[in-house]
């Protein structure tokens, strides 16, 4: 579902589950690699090689816990999102059934003529519902900021781990 | 005690059949830069991982993901930009240690 509101949770599940399936396919080939550099650091002359996969390791590492990290924060997000978007469905019912409609999450009064009985109808109505809109706003936004932080260390996160291997290979 | 002249040991004087290193070494293979199935066996780990970090950099950047916010939205986008450097600098990490491991692939 697409709207101004909770965006495409399906899009964002998308991601969540590429970048999930990304880190698995990681750890796989991070196990053989590891156990490959295990077995050369016996060798006093591989020294050098295993130095540059302890290197590589190391920035596999953090690729692969900030993808999983963000995969799962993703998902949960597009739950959330989804979950969010059902219950502004149903409010827009309970909303159109009392003469009203939804501008957002804000409960508006639609223009019109309108008789005695709908206005009182529609203002016995209005802070109940303008209420339920209130508590998915915040779920909302705390489902957003959450998605954010994990994002905004995720991206810190690996742009120091890009940086450092870079400076690297320049030494 | 030192083995018959000629037969190849290591430098602390080990003959290649005492050393712990298991199927993948070969005693013409003294060390991992040499050619020999231990190398190819490291060569071929690290070309798997090059070829998925190029893969999935080029895939993170076709996604589109709509969050319905702006804010949320900008740091989504940047965390898979951030993702798909990372990546590519993996296989760039990766590449140098090929280089060093196979000199004649450069």
């Amino acid at each position: 579902m697409i709207d101004g509101v909770t965006g495409d949770p399906g899009s964002c599940s998308q991601l969540g589950g590429a970048f999930r399936s990304h880190a698995a396919r990681l750890t796989v080939l991070r196990g053989e690699l590891a156990e490959r550099t295990e077995r050369l650091r016996r060798d006093p002359a591989a020294t050098a090689t295993v130095t540059d996969l302890d290197a590589d390791l190391r920035l596999l590492d953090t690729v692969v816990d900030r993808l999983d990290a963000s995969g799962s924060a993703l998902q949960r997000f597009a739950q959330e999102l989804a979950e969010i978007a059902e219950a502004i469905r149903r409010l827009e019912g309970e909303a159109e059934a009392a003469g009203l409609e939804l501008d957002g999450l804000r409960v508006v009064e639609p223009w019109g003529v309108l008789t005695t009985e709908l206005a009182q109808q529609r203002h016995r109505a209005q802070p109940d519902l303008q209420r339920q809109a209130d508590r998915l706003a915040s779920q909302l936004g705390r489902a957003r900021i959450a998605t954010t932080r994990v994002m905004v260390d995720g991206t810190a996160a690996l742009a120091a781990a890009a940086t450092t291997s870079r400076t690297r290979s320049l030494r | 005690m030192r083995g018959a002249p000629g037969r190849w040991r290591t430098p602390r004087g080990y003959a290649p059949e005492r050393l712990p290193w298991g199927r993948d070494h070969a005693e013409w293979a003294p060390t991992v830069t040499t050619p020999g199935p231990r190398r190819d066996g490291l060569v071929r780990a690290l070309t798997a991982v090059r070829e998925a970090a190029r893969a999935q950099a080029d895939d993170v950047l076709g996604h589109v993901p709509d969050t319905g916010d702006r804010t949320t939205g900008r740091a989504v986008d940047d965390f898979v930009e951030q993702a798909a450097d990372a990546l590519r600098a993996l296989d760039e990490s990766v590449a140098e240690t090929l280089r060093a491991l196979v000199p004649e692939r450069r």
